[in-house]
């Protein structure tokens, strides 16, 4: 055989087998997809279609109408802006300080950091709960918003450290001759240079409470204020899961992740290889 | 070289670092510190459901009952093999996947942001579909089995005790392959092309590239990312919570699950909080291997 024909088998084999590994990873997604625009009577037909016949946004009108989707959104969005912004504001000072000062205690606050990841949150949640009903925190959106900064502070810290520690300090030290205080120096430097990924890591810390379902579960009890991820595993009841609208709420929770995905994501993948590699 | 030009900062001084740490610091302490180490004492007390105030301290009286709790040895059975399995096959398709989209073709960035959707798609969404998917009346599963006569008779997939866990675990390796892959694939892409080409003149097989050459070059970022899957995938609480709820009869039951029905179902709070402090002890063994490897790779 000779190399050129080699080269061609190769090639194919390549494009066969990745174009059936991504259908098969993708498959799921399309089918959500697929079956929140279906009717009751293509969603449940003997024959299944891959994609719908006829497009349909029933299932979309009674998650609004039936389902009261539009307020469990809007606490999502509350709960999940806020925790990043409150994650960000603490996890910039914070990695700035780790990763540009020497002090007593840094390897231990490193290695802690990393460790807090690894908690398991059951243990932790046990008394949150407690000390939330004791101080009025349990039921609000604000105390919500605290729970999760126990998982998008350290990871917010961690990765924009790394990201400071590849920052060169020349400017910084540019800055100090010139008279600048650190605190000068982190908002006229540090930070419009640093923008980019300080965003990129709030898109992180967006999208882990955007589907975080435990806290919100525990630490919430009226409907009124209930996260979507909650409100959709209350959609299924022991009997009759109404599968369209379950179908079309995990498509809307799903839209605006992709959306960020594809917008950001060379600054999505390179902090999630970062951050798993060097932690 | 890192140690060198921090020092070379004027107004480095201890003063301006515990500024800037403290607010951060402080906000951990009351919200992970606290409740982990209130939590692993509180397991040794007996206290009213939601009170704040201990009642009897009664040593390890919790830990003696988990003993003979049949739910609790199942959990960790079942914790453990979802983990072993889930991990290993996320390695094991993340290396064939990431091998793959090494190679040079056209079309590799968008296969590459394709394969990574199941990571992308939040789980309460990943699993209510594959919920619909494993449905034992109208799921897809069924329909394909039964189509091409594999099965006879519509299987219920999540509501059965032989096939529950195994279910599940098919859905959390889906979702967490593409993660392992991309990583593995920032990895090989660092593994020096000389040496294959050294590899290639010196008549070696492809076995050979791979075994002394590729795989030693990503040895490293394997470990550590094999130490925090498992991690994460011991953890894992969403979709054994929200596919099963650890049924049917306990039989998908996992610790996680198990501590967070024990405290928010059955209200024994000390008893969960030891299951919890069981559950650090067992994730602190990675933890303590992963801290270790991470080091040895800044070195």
């Amino acid at each position: 055989m000779t190399k050129k024909k080699k080269n061609i088998i190769n090639k194919s084999f390549i494009y066969f087998a990745i174009t059936v590994i991504t259908l098969i990873l993708d498959f799921p997604f399309i089918w959500m997809v697929s079956t929140s625009l279906k009717d009751s009577v293509e969603m449940f037909s003997e024959n299944p279609t891959f994609l719908p016949k006829k497009l349909s946004f029933t299932n979309y009108i009674s998650l609004l109408k039936e389902y009261d989707f539009m307020t469990y959104l809007k606490n999502s969005i509350l709960v999940s802006v806020s925790t990043t912004l409150v994650a960000l504001l603490f996890a910039t000072f914070m990695a700035y300080g780790i990763s540009r000062f020497k002090f007593r205690g840094k390897n231990v606050i490193s290695s802690a950091l990393i460790l807090t990841q690894m908690f398991p949150l059951p243990l932790i949640i046990l008394t949150i709960y407690i000390t939330f009903v004791k101080i009025g925190l349990y039921n609000s959106r604000f105390g919500l918003v605290l729970a999760y900064c126990t998982f998008a502070l350290p990871f917010c810290t961690m990765m924009l450290r790394s990201y400071f520690d590849g920052l060169p300090v020349e400017l910084e030290e540019a800055a100090a001759i010139d008279g600048c205080g650190p605190f000068a120096t982190i908002f006229r430097i540090v930070l419009p240079l640093a923008a980019p990924s300080i965003v990129a890591m709030g898109l992180f810390a967006f999208i882990l409470s955007w589907q975080e379902l435990m806290m919100s579960m525990t630490l919430i009890h009226s409907a009124d204020l209930r996260t979507a991820p909650v409100a959709i595993s209350m959609m299924v009841g022991f009997r009759n899961i109404v599968w369209g609208p379950l179908m079309a709420a995990s498509v809307v929770v799903s839209v605006p992740v992709v959306i960020l995905f594809i917008y950001f994501q060379k600054y999505l993948i390179s902090g999630m290889t970062m951050g798993a590699v060097k932690g | 070289m890192k140690s060198q030009k921090i020092k070379k900062v004027r107004w480095n001084k201890n003063k301006y670092a515990y500024i800037l740490i403290a607010p951060g610091l402080l906000l951990l302490t009351l919200i992970m510190i606290y409740p982990l180490i209130r939590g692993v004492i509180s397991s040794f007390f007996t206290q009213k459901a939601a009170s704040m105030q201990f009642e009897k301290f009664v040593g390890f009286q919790h830990y003696k009952e988990l003993v003979g709790d049949k739910t609790f040895s199942l959990s960790i059975r079942n914790s453990i093999l979802y983990t072993v399995i889930v991990v290993a096959v996320q390695y094991i398709v993340g290396l064939a996947v990431a091998l793959l989209l090494n190679k040079k073709f056209k079309g590799r960035g968008i296969y590459r942001s394709l394969i990574l959707i199941p990571w992308v798609v939040p789980g309460i969404s990943a699993a209510m579909t594959w919920k619909w998917m494993y449905d034992s009346q109208n799921g897809i599963i069924n329909q394909i089995l039964m189509k091409y006569g594999f099965i006879t008779e519509n299987i219920d997939w999540l509501g059965s005790r032989t096939t529950a866990l195994g279910s599940v675990m098919v859905t959390s390796a889906w979702k967490a392959i593409p993660f392992m892959a991309i990583v593995l694939l920032a990895a090989l892409q660092q593994v020096d092309i000389g040496l294959y080409e050294a590899v290639k003149i010196d008549g070696g097989s492809m076995f050979h590239e791979f075994r002394y050459i590729t795989l030693p070059g990503i040895k490293k970022i394997s470990i550590t990312t094999i130490l925090l899957e498992t991690i994460w995938t011991y953890n894992q609480f969403d979709l054994i919570f929200t596919m099963t709820h650890g049924g049917p009869a306990n039989s998908s039951m996992i610790v996680p699950v198990y501590t967070y029905l024990t405290a928010f179902s059955f209200f024994k709070m000390n008893k969960a909080a030891a299951i919890g402090t069981i559950s650090l002890v067992i994730v602190s063994i990675p933890a303590i291997l992963y801290i270790h490897y991470s080091k040895k790779e800044e070195d």
